[in-house]
């Protein structure tokens, strides 16, 4: 029976809050929907809506994926929330046995794209191999990337020179400055095709403006950026790990069938928490996953412009027996899940660093190798959540001390869920404060975002 | 230097900009003595930044955690009761994301007390808020919070009612309060502290009073009403005397519902004459428990003679001169009418030794029926008397009632005798005219359901709603807002398991389908929930 899902965690796949809201009022008419049924790895159910022939909804529940025949362009589309949901709420309204034809068909097509898509990456690869083809491939790339190389070492000398002079100005100076002083270098590096960077060069407008301390801040970020572009004048002299994350920082993407095609690292891997961020109609989905084996950590993107959906396939509190490829990098995280090798299962105990000194320690060996990063990964798996005069901190054994970035709500939450008793703790540390992301207590998993 | 004031320099040499003032990389011992040395010779700009990269990864990178200064927390007790199920808390989830009536969560933490069990944890803060703010549903959230929960509300103020019981005031905060606030801020100061200390309240009051505004004082004496006591007698009777109408009247309202004020015997002195009736024997049956039986071996209401004139003193006690508010009385019937409405009618089955109804039928009996029957009304809902207006109610068709005093009798009553009352109502319609139309679901049986018999609503009155329902939703022909009121009521108030069986197989009109489907998710919702917590 498929119910270890969680109503939070199906209501956490739902596109944006009207979604959820619909989902859950679906799920509370249950005379709309008939035929509702499932299996192991599927669940399925018609739901009557405004026209004559009832909505079919199906749900691959094994990552879990949705199909519906509606004409939303929503992702997943309320009926699909609702089914999932109904399925959490009422298992026992719904059938056993096998599927109906129009769920089969749709599994076995799903089953065949996977298939065909493989096939194809083969059918590359070995394209790859002819000689003659490689060769002229080679060459158009090579091509196109040192035109590429040209306009950003074009965009990195003139970044140089704007971080120059506004040392020089001073950052007082530069707080006082109009938007456009920002965005004028930002757009430059646009044009330098340098992304990565004008996205940083974009977010210093922002710190100016954070109050008490900007200036420790943007001092913190003017140097990071200015190790970013003195970094990018001695690529060549690099570890090619280290070229690989100035490469990523500056803007330069990696192919993801490339790397697909490369070897992944199997592991029992833990959905710890996600976050969902929204810019300029860009949704951004940050998913960490925990090696259970391995203990390493990983970070699964995934990106939704305007309409397009977000991912559902990876839900906070589940382990997937996986094979993950990571980006290159000196300290990697970034990854994609190349194969699963099993349906997700629930968690059984949150993995992590066993002391706040370890996992610091942990933090200053990654910043060695990569001092670039912004979002570290840390599992705590025993500490007290407490409310202490300057806020909200968990406190491990030692009694060592980690500051919360929480909401007064979220922070009595953390508080009530250990009882003054450990708990485990998953969150992103950015060097001053953790953002908890998911919590683990008395066997159970919440998903904190 | 050590890396802190390293890194304060630097800021402030950054701030000025190296334009201003020149910058030399700084000394340095340990790590960073190589990595500034790299930087010396360089643009001052450019070794200011390598600097700082250079001086800030080596600061965060080094950081140690701080230890905590305190001991660590006690721990909750161990529960004695169970967590309910995934699927339960998730209903409870549901109730507090997807905004459903208090009268839902009321009703989840009441089947969650008798299943034995307690709140989530997870669900412990978002509740402990709401019974801050819900003083009603503290009972039975308080019933639930486990240890988890009291331990959690003895480390916040804000939720002492459910851990270290509840704080008072400060009394110097709240004469500051009391003196500096705007004028609603003072009135809810006022009510709240009238709740729970009705003197304390007045004294505040009495201490500003001849200073006020008038606009405010009428205001302010209205919320007198909140704890109203004998007490408050020589204050209100002093109102008497204000120099704004507003004001008067409040005073006498007040008055009129303190069956031992000055107010009502004078009223009660002047109306006895009238009714053929000793002075002595009514004031004495003003008491609420006399001495000595009192009866006059006369018909009730058999006996009557209209005031001659409205003199100073009967218009200062409240008696309107000039007949109002459309009544088609006479001056003199008017005058009566007005006085009777004051004197609470225990007095009468006192005097003439009659059950209230006994009394009732003679006042309707009688010609002058038209001013007794409303002054009556006028006179139970002061006196919150439940006896009489029982009696009242199931003659309401005899006089030309409107709803708002219909829906005042009903208010009157104490909660739990409320769905009786209403009940009765519905059943005297048999007719079906309070819920024939559509059209007139404005009536009256919907809005006092809606408006004041407090969920959850017995079965007897589901079937008698649930009879009647589906006809109006089958003929209904545009959106009509008092019923969707009353549906979302009903939803949260009908037993779910009766109902949901009923609205099986009911055709909706169009007009009103998409609330009706609200109606029935709140239903299915709440009968999944119930079903979930009492296995």
């Amino acid at each position: 029976m498929p119910t270890h899902w969680s109503t939070d965690q199906v209501l956490a796949l739902a596109p944006d809050a009207a979604s959820q809201k619909a989902g859950k009022e679906l799920a509370g008419q249950r005379k709309k929907w008939t035929n509702l049924g499932h299996d192991e790895s599927a669940a399925w159910g018609e739901c009557q809506g405004s026209g004559a022939k009832p909505y079919q909804t199906k749900i691959d529940l094994s990552e879990p994926v949705f199909s519906c025949s509606c004409p939303s362009r929503k992702f997943p589309c309320k009926h699909g929330l609702g089914l999932f949901l109904l399925l959490i709420q009422q298992p026992a309204g719904f059938a056993g046995g096998p599927p109906p034809a129009w769920v089969a068909d749709w599994l076995a097509t799903r089953a065949k794209k996977a298939e065909d898509k493989a096939k194809k990456a083969e059918q590359k690869l070995q394209a790859e191999a002819d000689p003659e083809q490689a060769r002229k491939q080679a060459e158009q790339q090579a091509k196109r990337a040192a035109e590429r190389k040209t306009k950003v070492d074009a965009g990195l000398n003139d970044l140089d020179r704007w971080l120059g002079d506004l040392a020089r100005r001073g950052l007082a100076a530069a707080r006082g400055e109009p938007y456009s002083f920002w965005e004028w270098p930002a757009a430059r590096l646009i044009d330098a095709q340098a992304p990565g960077l004008a996205r940083q060069v974009r977010e210093l407008a922002g710190v100016c403006t954070t109050g008490e301390g900007w200036q420790d801040r943007l001092l913190e970020r003017l140097g990071r950026l200015h190790l970013l572009v003195e970094g990018y004048r001695r690529l060549d002299a690099l570890p090619a790990e280290t070229q690989a994350d100035i490469r990523s920082l500056v803007g330069w993407t990696q192919s993801q069938e490339e790397l697909l095609a490369s070897e992944g690292v199997r592991d029992r891997w833990v959905v710890l928490g996600q976050t969902l961020e929204e810019e300029d109609r860009l949704r951004t989905q940050r998913r960490w996953l925990w090696g259970e084996a391995t203990g390493r950590a990983a970070l699964v993107l995934h990106f939704a412009h305007a309409t397009q959906p977000l991912d559902t396939s990876l839900v906070s509190g589940m382990v997937l027996d996986a094979d993950l490829v990571f980006f290159p990098g000196a300290y990697p995280l970034r990854a994609l899940v190349k194969t699963r090798h099993a349906p997700a299962e629930p968690l059984r105990d949150l993995p992590g660093f066993t002391s706040v000194a370890g996992a610091l320690g942990e933090y200053a060996g990654a910043l060695a190798k990569n001092p670039w990063n912004e979002r570290f990964p840390i599992a705590l798996r025993s500490v007290v959540p407490v409310r202490r005069d300057a806020g909200w901190e968990i406190r491990d054994e030692a009694g060592d001390q980690l500051a919360l970035a929480c909401s007064n709500e979220r922070g009595w939450g953390l508080v009530a869920l250990g009882g003054g008793r450990p708990i485990g703790l998953f969150g992103e540390w950015n060097g001053d404060v953790l953002t908890p992301l998911g919590a683990w207590a008395e066997g159970r998993f919440l998903p904190l975002s | 230097m050590a890396p802190e004031p390293l890194w304060n320099d630097l800021a402030a040499a950054a701030l000025l900009g190296t334009e201003r003032r020149a910058f030399a990389v700084p000394q340095a011992e340990g790590g960073l003595a190589p990595l500034f040395g790299g930087l010396t010779g360089t643009d001052p700009g450019k070794a200011l930044l390598g600097t700082a990269a250079a001086l800030a990864l080596y600061r965060r990178a080094g950081r140690r955690p701080a230890k905590d200064a305190e001991p660590p927390p006690e721990p909750a007790p161990v529960e004695t009761r169970p967590r309910p199920s995934a699927t339960a808390a998730a209903h409870l989830a549901q109730v507090l994301s997807s905004g459903m009536t208090r009268e839902v969560l009321a009703e989840w933490l009441t089947a969650l007390d008798r299943a034995g069990r307690r709140v989530p944890e997870e669900s412990l803060p978002a509740l402990l808020e709401i019974g801050r703010k819900d003083r009603e549903l503290r009972p039975s959230l308080v019933a639930v919070l486990g240890e988890r929960g009291r331990w959690l509300a003895r480390q916040n103020p804000d939720w002492a009612y459910a851990g270290a019981g509840e704080a008072q005031p400060e009394s110097s905060a709240t004469d500051t309060a009391w003196q500096t606030g705007t004028s609603e801020a003072r009135a809810a100061l006022l009510r709240q502290l009238r709740k729970a200390d009705p003197a304390r309240g007045r004294e505040l009051v009495a201490s500003t009073w001849s200073t006020e505004e008038p606009s405010d004082r009428a205001g302010f004496l209205e919320a007198f009403e909140v704890g109203l006591g004998p007490d408050d007698e020589s204050f209100l009777e002093s109102a008497l005397d204000d120099r704004r109408k507003e004001v008067r009247s409040v005073a006498v309202e007040l008055l009129s519902q303190l069956p031992q004020s000055r107010l009502v015997r004078r009223v009660l002195e002047r109306v006895a004459p009238l009714l053929a009736l000793s002075v002595e024997v009514t004031l004495s049956a003003l008491e609420s428990a006399p001495s000595k039986p009192i009866v006059v071996k006369t018909k009730p209401f058999a006996e009557f003679e209209l005031p001659a004139a409205c003199d100073k003193p009967m218009q200062r006690d409240g008696i309107e001169p000039k007949p109002q508010g459309g009544t088609k009385l006479g001056e003199k019937a008017w005058w009566l009418s007005q006085m009777l409405g004051c004197i609470p009618p225990a007095v009468w089955s006192r005097v003439w030794g009659k059950p209230p109804h006994e009394v009732v039928q003679a006042a309707i009996a009688s010609k002058w029926n038209d001013a007794l029957y409303p002054a009556l009304t006028r006179a139970a809902i002061r006196a919150r008397d439940a006896e009489w207006i029982e009696a009242l109610l199931p003659q309401r068709h005899r006089a030309a009632l409107n709803l708002n005093d219909l829906s005042e009798m009903i208010q009157a009553l104490p909660a739990e005798r409320r769905e009786r009352a209403v009940q009765g109502l519905l059943r005297m319609d048999a007719q079906g005219k309070l819920f024939k139309k559509v059209e007139e679901l404005a009536d009256a049986g919907l809005m006092l359901l809606t408006d004041h018999v407090p969920a959850p609503w017995g079965e007897e009155l589901a079937i008698e709603i649930l009879g009647r329902l589906p006809l109006n939703l089958a003929n209904a022909k545009y959106y009509d807002y008092q019923c969707h009121r009353f549906l979302k009521a009903a939803g949260a108030a009908l037993p779910a398991a009766l109902a949901i069986q009923a609205v099986a197989d009911w055709k909706v009109a169009e007009a009103i389908r998409s609330q009706f489907d609200e109606f029935v998710a709140l239903l299915q919702f709440r009968h999944d929930m119930l079903k979930e917590l009492s296995t």
